[in-house]
Order: C-alpha cells, then sequence, then structure tokens
C-alpha cells in the first residue's frame, strides 16, 4: 500500500498543533473516521500476533493521542489531516511494540491463551509437556495463514494478492505485476478485507 | 536469519497490516455500510481518543506541580554561607545584584532596589531570594 510516511521529529514546534488543537480534532471527527481509526488500529493489533502482549486496539489509539498531547510526535494539521497523522502514528507505534518485542519477557497466562480460527482456544500452561507458550503462539501464525490462504484459494485474484501482501508489495507493485486497474484491485480488497474480519468474528477476534 | 515461525509470524503481520492500510482507501460510503451492519457506537471510540487527551493534560498538571513543589522544597533547603551583619549582609547583596545586572538588566526587578531600606530581618530573605535568581540563571544557561 502506498502509504505516505513523515518524521514527526521535523515539524517544527511553532507548527505542531497543541492539545487544544488536538481535542477539537477529535470532537470534530465524523463517525465515518472515527470508524476508519478504530479498524485501522484494530488490524495493527492483529498484525502484532503474540508480540502485542496484551495490549489491544484501544490502547494503540490511546498511545498515538498520548504521543501527540506529549509532544513525543507533532502534528502540522496545515499538512496532514488528523486522521491520517494518528494512522501513521499507529503505524510507527505498533511497528515499534513489534521491535521491541523480547522473547524472554515473562508472560501472564492470560497471555497464553490463545484462539485459532477455528475458535480452538488452546493454554500451554495446562499442557503438561508444553516446552513454551512461544512455539504455540507460532504454530498458531501457521495456522492462521494456512486458514487465510484457504479461504483465499475461492478467488485467484485474491490469492495472488495476498501472496504479495505477504511479500511486502505495496498495492502499486502489486497491480503492475498482475496488470489490474486500481478498481478491480480494490474490489478484491474489500473482498479480501470482508472475508478476513468474518473470520476472526467467528472465534470472537474481530 | 529468521527461522521457520518466524516467517509465519511475519507474514501474517504483512497481511494484517496491509489490511490496515487499506482501510485508509476505503470510500466513506463502504465505511458507512460496515457501521450499519455493525453493533457499536462510534462515540465510544470518540470518548476513549477524548479521555486520552484528559488524561495527558492531568499528567502534565501533575508534573508541573511536582516540578513547583520540587522547586519550593529546594529552594527552602538552599544552604549558603550567610554574612553575620546586617551591613555585610546588604554589600553581598550588592554584589549579587550587580552581578546578575551584568547578565541581564531586565530581570533584576525595581523590588531589589529598595534593599537599603528594608529591615533587617528582611536581609536574609531577600538574600536567599536573589541567590535562587542566581542559580536559575546558571541553569538556564547551562541549557
Amino acid at each position: 500500500m502506498e502509504v505516505a510516511t513523515e518524521n514527526s521529529r521535523r515539524i517544527p514546534p511553532e507548527k505542531a498543533a497543541s492539545v487544544d488543537e488536538i481535542n477539537d480534532a477529535i470532537t470534530s471527527l465524523t463517525a465515518e473516521e472515527i470508524k476508519r481509526l478504530e479498524k485501522f488500529a484494530r488490524w495493527r493489533i492483529k498484525g502484532l500476533g503474540r508480540k502485542k502482549m496484551g495490549r489491544n486496539w484501544e490502547v494503540l489509539l490511546n498511545e498515538a493521542v498520548v504521543a501527540f498531547c506529549s509532544d513525543t510526535r507533532r502534528w502540522d494539521k496545515e499538512r496532514v489531516d488528523f486522521v491520517r497523522a494518528m494512522t501513521q502514528a499507529m503505524r510507527s507505534i505498533s511497528d515499534n511494540w513489534r521491535r521491541t518485542f523480547d522473547e524472554d519477557e515473562p508472560r501472564l497466562e492470560s497471555e497464553m491463551i490463545t484462539t485459532s480460527l477455528y475458535g480452538e482456544e488452546s493454554n500451554p500452561l495446562s499442557m503438561v509437556a508444553a516446552p513454551n507458550w512461544n512455539k504455540q503462539k507460532e504454530l498458531e501464525a501457521q495456522k492462521d495463514i494456512e486458514i487465510i490462504e484457504s479461504l483465499m484459494s475461492k478467488r485467484v485474484l485474491a490469492s495472488l494478492i495476498v501472496a504479495g501482501w505477504k511479500d511486502i508489495m505495496t498495492g502499486a507493485e502489486i497491480r503492475k505485476e498482475l496488470d489490474i486497474s486500481q478498481e478491480d484491485y480494490d474490489k478484491e480488497v474489500k473482498w479480501i478485507r470482508r472475508t478476513v474480519r468474518a473470520a476472526f468474528k467467528e472465534r470472537g477476534d474481530a | 536469519m529468521l527461522n521457520e515461525n518466524d516467517k509465519y509470524q511475519d507474514e501474517l503481520a504483512n497481511i494484517m497490516n496491509a489490511i490496515a492500510d487499506s482501510v485508509l482507501e476505503m470510500a466513506d460510503e463502504e465505511i458507512r455500510e460496515e457501521l450499519n451492519e455493525e453493533e457499536g457506537n462510534t462515540e465510544v471510540v470518540r470518548q476513549i481518543l477524548l479521555n486520552s487527551v484528559t488524561a495527558c493534560r492531568q499528567k502534565k498538571l501533575r508534573e508541573a506541580r511536582k516540578q513547583y513543589e520540587k522547586n519550593i522544597f529546594s529552594f527552602q533547603e538552599t544552604k549558603f554561607a550567610m554574612p553575620e551583619s546586617p551591613d555585610e549582609k546588604r554589600q553581598l547583596i550588592q554584589a549579587m545584584l550587580g552581578n546578575l545586572a551584568a547578565q541581564n538588566q531586565v530581570r533584576v526587578t525595581a523590588q531589589f532596589r529598595e534593599f537599603e531600606n528594608l529591615p533587617d530581618e528582611d536581609l536574609d530573605g531577600v538574600l536567599r531570594q536573589i541567590y535562587a535568581l542566581q542559580s536559575a540563571e546558571k541553569a538556564d544557561d547551562n541549557q
């Protein structure tokens, strides 16, 4: 996907939105914009898998707002709208969580209980021979990939797009590679999004 | 080097992140469709965002208060060699004011210029204030 990234630290302090302006921007968000932020946060958290460490989409939204209010990040409202600034912040924060994940950090039992796309719940601690919970989580990622690929197998174009995403290809690269229009791409992505969301929803993780 | 399991984790993350990015390209109409289909209230999410702003403001206030209390405590605890006699104290005040004036005349306020008329019992307090002002100037210079 082509998403403009911007290092917020380059924004001079005099151009950074104040806490009052951030508050006003939140108050002015439309229902559609709020939903967009929520959905973005939910998918980014799903992308963290075991590295989310008990954090949820609300925590991610909160961290992004706090980053702007505490001047850790800056929002230049003349250049970028609030939704775009928030999604850039959430992308950066969740990438950072992912990078700083420590395999050896002690876990809560609640963090170890997992549910596959088919709704099978498992707790590695309850298994006598469970070597470690990481292995369990890793197997789940593999299982989830297999389930997504199985869902996509019904549509050739969808499976090719997902294959491109797995290899970190951008939307433009995928469209060029597959020689398809923006409209066809968007239509297929919509189907993928809805299908995967429905699968997650079934297991109570939408 | 990535092992097989890390590879699956990364691939799953790449797919989820691509779907997240695709949300930014969704038409408002499609978002509205989902809003109609799903339960949930966007006002609840708005409140989460507003609560984050409030929490941040409160944190800033707490930090400012903490710093203020720290400064007050530090000012009250300041110890330095205090001259014995009122004359010596007045000389020291004059010297310190002269020093401050040389650094930054604007910041030396008129209240200290009348020090010669101050009662002897107020001299210790004035000396402490000037000392604190001088320390603040030094701290500013070091930043």
